[in-house]
């Protein structure tokens, strides 16, 4: 579903190129969950960007879903993420200006999707926010946010999950309760998952555990 | 799923998403912004529009009003031939004859100039007369056809001064005749400027008044109406009587009405463009502002698989349907006001104004989109350009527009859209420079009086420390010169309003002659200065004035077509017009070319000195030889051009020659005097003293002219609101722009223990301060502005405001304080946790 093949990153700064990823390698198969470890600045984020195809690499390749995002130019990597991509963002990302419902049947609008409203209610109910439907993302705790983001991940049932420290901004229940619902979905969806954390607890739920450091990845 | 089915579900699809953008649109503060700044502007335009659209219809479908005919064909001393009415008629067109003639009527002890107009019974062609029983026309009756035999019509003017009665007889030379009616109104009287009141009379009683010498001064008119095709093909039948003239509708700009609009449309157009321009900032600072709070939005839907083209399409429908709305309800707005402006107007041009086309409306459309695209665009459009990958990675560098691009573009929409305001090219010349060196030397004031502000010593800790170190916010100067160039083009509309207007009244000072005396014999010149001296104490300038037509320019004959788009040439080629010998300089003349001929030895052939618009209008240079056909034809040498002001209502001429110039010429003088008001007696006297003399009474065309001084100025303040609004939009959006950097701010502060009263100081610290130094850099830019543009673009004797600069700190601190505090209020209302999550 995923592979990464000497992936590596180098950015141009003021004191000359950085080095943040250095052949990275990565193999994912179809309703695989794993997990990247790795302190604040490891390079988690950046891999993440590369493998969804956010990103171009410096050297190595992606491929996803079979097709490698190298040969695609950025709107062939746009088209491949719309409707097989889903995101999870540490921040939510939810649009402070639409309702709950609305912010969920975002990504269905955008493919045209005419059943897009009686698919996001569908989703909201899964995620237990049924009856928050017509609030907005201030209104909401930071936990209820966090499913609304996961409804709106999985409502497209995406081929491949990526999260990027989706408990950063939680308390530990809602923390907890978020990674279940993560996974419980991604079973329901039979999506692929890779999370970018650094909560170990979060990390041990996914069948695999990866660590980030210096840019290098090793297996746990 | 069918095929019809799946289509409608795929439509509806793009509803909701044309839905979810619309609402992102409708949910963003910057975008009402912009919003209701393209609603301004378009208003302001659109009244201004809707204004002179309806005013120039109701001149041209409103020929009744103002000409009483399609078209009049004009002789001077001879009967308009015979076979040229049969023609028309036999061509199925509608056809009359009137005279014109003035006269001196005596009444009792009374004496009036007056303009008598002899009309056949089935006068007018167009449009109708209004007559009354009162002189005070309260009550007025409109009629279709002119006087019957043995009756006359004075108009209201007319009546008073002479103090006549329906009923009344009156005794045109030795005809009496009725008074039948008081003419309120008639087609051909809607000129701005009249010499003298009116008589209107029948044509078949001329003969029998016995008035031998109205011979020299009369005009004949053949006045035609019908269908635009079969008139056309009538014309042509023109083309063998050269001698004769015409008036239509099409030549217009010929009388003083529209001039006096032209004059409107300038300042309204001057005006309707700073306006714009405000706005326009308002529109591109609120684009910034929408870009910067809009940047994780698309960053998500880049993530979610929205391509960037398809994102920049979304952007510029956003942008259509902004324009759209703005159009329509700025130009609904427009529409609503014009009919205050044309009512602040139309009574003193006289002109009823006519239902507007939609053209205005269709232009407000375009004015819309033309501000967003120049303004909005180029800032929006980076959004589309923003990395997906942002939205992981947040110290991403954000992409920005090019500056070539960025300023390009406001460029191009300044001079595209200022056209359209009707604005004079070369107000363009001076105001855009001048905009971007008044925005050079407002940055370099703000920078220093900033800089010098933050120095102010305060003591550490203190709220005003706080708000004078919040001046040195880093990536401000944008914000900083947006809101200095929108207190700046405040004060320079403040100013156009208050001092240009003044300036432009001062043009008709209190002591400006109100009567001109024409036709004066050599026998009676020393005679009537001896006589205005000892009167009014005056020594007025007496100008030898011949009549004549110009013929040829270098010996090659004019044709009386060949300038068609200038009216003052075809005024030159196609009518007698004053010819002056004199040594002085008239005082309100300037030479733009060659020099003065003064008291220099007679030439041959003479030196003239001509008027420099009507010489480039023909095409004449500096030693150019002119022909002129007056009793015979004599020529002169073009030795200088000068530069005229003719609002200034003085003596003011084409041509002025030299010593040896019109010698051969029969010749009388012309002057002009003014008659204070206790002693208004004095024309009868001169009058009893010399019955002889044309006086000329052009009290009532100052009063006329100040007159639409003072509505213009109602009609700018009304225009004002509209520049003030826009002004206000400006300030608001710089202070908006920041509203979240002060919320966490703010949100970090009360943390540490600042209480709202202690914010509260340092907010009003920062934004007096701030607006103090950009008000009174602001103020002193509009000061200078104001000052060259009166001076240098209107020829007006303007003064530097020097109290501008202080006025405008005090104006700044107030309107910058009252903008901040609004648009930084509720800060200290939400809980400070709430705010921090945000970030």
């Amino acid at each position: 579903m995923l592979i990464a093949e000497a992936l590596c990153k180098q950015v141009t700064t003021a004191n000359g190129r950085l080095s943040i990823l250095h052949e990275v390698n990565l193999e994912l198969d179809k309703g695989d969950s794993a997990a990247v470890k790795g302190v604040s600045g490891s390079g988690k984020s950046t891999l993440l960007g590369l493998l969804a195809g956010l990103d171009r690499p410096s050297s190595g390749r992606v491929l996803l879903d079979g097709v490698e995002l190298g040969a695609l130019d950025e709107s062939g990597r746009d088209r491949l993420r719309a409707g097989r991509v889903g995101f999870v963002f540490q921040s939510f990302q939810l649009l402070p200006t639409f309702t709950a419902l609305e912010n969920v049947m975002l990504p269905l609008s955008l493919v045209n999707d005419p059943e897009a409203p009686e698919r996001a209610r569908e989703e909201l109910r899964r995620v237990g926010l049924e009856q928050r439907t017509k609030h907005y993302p201030p209104q909401l705790s930071g936990g209820e946010q966090q499913r609304v983001a996961l409804a709106r991940a999985f409502v497209t049932a995406p081929r491949m999950l990526f999260a990027d420290e989706p408990t950063g901004n939680l308390d530990r229940t809602s923390a907890r309760r978020i990674a279940e619902l993560l996974l419980e979905l991604n079973a329901t969806h039979g999506s692929t998952l890779l999370i970018a954390t650094h909560d170990s607890d979060l990390a041990k739920c996914c069948k695999r555990q990866m660590h980030l450091e210096a840019g290098r990845l090793t297996p746990e | 799923m069918n095929s019809a089915a799946r289509t409608t579900q795929l439509r509806i699809a793009r509803i909701q998403a044309i839905r979810l953008l619309w609402h992102d649109a409708r949910n963003s503060p910057a975008m009402r912004l912009v919003l209701t700044a393209v609603c301004v502007a378009v208003a302001a335009c659109s009244a201004v529009g809707f204004f002179i659209d309806s005013v120039q219809r109701g001149m041209r479908g409103g020929t009744a009003q103002l000409l009483g005919a399609d078209l009049i064909v004009r002789a001077a001393i001879h009967p308009v031939p015979t076979e040229l009415e049969q023609t028309a008629r036999a061509a199925g067109l509608g056809t009359t004859r009137a005279l014109n003639f003035l006269t001196t009527l005596p009444h009792g002890e009374a004496f009036q100039l007056t303009r008598v107009k002899a009309v056949e019974r089935n006068y007018p062609l167009r449009g109708r007369l209004w007559t009354s029983a009162e002189t005070d026309a309260l009550q007025t009756t409109p009629r279709s056809r002119g006087p019957a035999q043995g009756e006359a019509w004075p108009d209201s003017q007319l009546a008073q001064t002479l103090n006549l009665q329906v009923g009344d007889t009156l005794q045109l030379g030795t005809l009496s005749l009725r008074i039948g009616a008081i003419l309120v109104r008639e087609p051909g009287h809607g000129r701005l400027f009249r010499v003298a009141p009116q008589l209107l009379m029948h044509l078949d009683d001329t003969p029998r008044t016995g008035l031998g010498q109205i011979g020299s001064r009369v005009y004949h008119q053949l006045l035609v109406s019908g269908p635009p095709h079969a008139l056309q093909r009538w014309r042509k039948n023109l083309d063998d009587y050269p001698e004769l003239t015409t008036l239509s509708i099409d030549k217009q700009e010929q009388t003083g009405l529209h001039e006096g609009l032209n004059d409107v449309r300038h300042l309204l157009g001057l005006c309707a463009y700073l306006t714009l321009l405000l706005a326009g900032l308002a529109i591109a600072m609120a684009s910034a502002l929408h870009a910067r709070q809009r940047q994780d939005t698309w960053a998500l839907l880049r993530c979610l698989g929205v391509e960037r083209s398809r994102l920049m399409k979304w952007q510029l429908g956003q942008l259509l349907g902004l324009a759209l709305i703005g159009g329509i309800l700025g130009g609904a707005m427009g529409y609503i006001c014009h009919y205050l402006l044309a009512g602040l107007i139309s009574e003193v041009l006289k002109v009823t104004p006519a239902q507007p086309s939609v053209r205005p409306l269709v232009t407000g459309m375009g004015i819309a989109l033309l501000m967003l695209i120049g303004f909005s665009l180029p800032r929006l459009a980076t959004l589309a350009k923003i990395p997906p990958l942002r939205i992981l990675q947040r110290n991403l560098p954000v992409p920005t527009p090019p500056t070539l691009l960025l300023y390009g573009a406001i460029a191009a929409a300044c001079l595209l859209l200022a056209p359209w305001r009707g604005a004079r090219p070369e107000l363009l010349l001076y105001l855009l420079p001048g905009l971007a060196a008044g925005a050079t030397l407002l940055l370099i004031l703000i920078f220093i009086g900033l800089r010098l502000a933050a120095t102010v010593r305060a003591r550490p800790g203190s709220a005003w420390r706080h708000g004078l170190a919040n001046l040195r916010r880093g990536n401000e100067t944008g914000r900083v010169l947006g809101l200095a160039l929108g207190l700046c083009t405040l004060f320079l509309l403040y100013l156009c309003r208050t001092d240009l207007l003044e300036a432009f009244s001062e043009r008709l000072p209190p002591g400006a002659p109100n009567y001109f005396l024409v036709d004066i014999q050599e026998k009676d010149r020393k005679p009537l200065e001896a006589f205005l001296n000892q009167g009014l104490g005056q020594t007025p300038h007496f100008y030898l004035m011949t009549r004549a037509r110009l013929t040829a320019i270098n010996d090659r004959p004019i044709q009386p077509l060949e300038h068609p788009e200038q009216s003052s040439a075809r005024h030159l080629s196609e009518h007698q017009f004053g010819l002056v010998r004199d040594t002085l300089l008239p005082s309100e003349n300037r030479i733009s070319a060659g020099r003065w001929h003064g008291e220099a030895a007679p030439q041959q052939p003479p030196e003239i000195s001509m008027e420099a618009e009507a010489a480039e209008a023909l095409n004449v240079q500096l030693g150019d030889r002119l022909s002129f056909l007056g009793l015979r034809t004599f020529t002169g040498r073009v030795s200088s051009l000068r530069e005229v002001r003719w609002d200034n209502f003085l003596p003011n001429f084409y041509v002025i020659g030299g010593r040896g110039w019109l010698e051969e010429e029969p010749y009388t003088y012309i002057t002009a005097f003014h008659v204070p008001q206790n002693r208004l007696d004095f024309p009868a006297e001169l009058k009893r003293n010399f019955p002889e003399l044309t006086v000329l009474d052009i009290a009532h065309m100052l009063e006329q002219s100040r007159s639409i001084m003072q509505r213009l100025s109602r009609a700018l303040e009304f225009l004002f609101s509209f520049s003030l609004l826009a002004g206000l939009l400006v300030l608001y959006t710089a202070l908006l722009a920041t509203r979240d950097e002060r919320h966490r701010e703010v949100s970090l502060l009360r943390v540490l223990g600042a209480g709202h009263d202690w914010l509260r100081r340092a907010a009003l610290a920062e934004f007096c301060c701030l607006g103090m130094v950009t008000g009174s850099a602001a103020g002193l830019a509009a000061a200078i502005g104001a000052w060259s543009t009166g001076r240098y673009l209107f020829q007006l004797p303007i003064t530097f405001n020097m109290a501008m600069p202080a006025a405008g700190a005090l104006l700044g601190a107030l309107l910058v304080t009252t903008a901040g505090l609004l648009a930084t209020r509720g800060l200290t209302k939400t809980p400070p946790l709430e705010i921090l999550r945000r970030f």
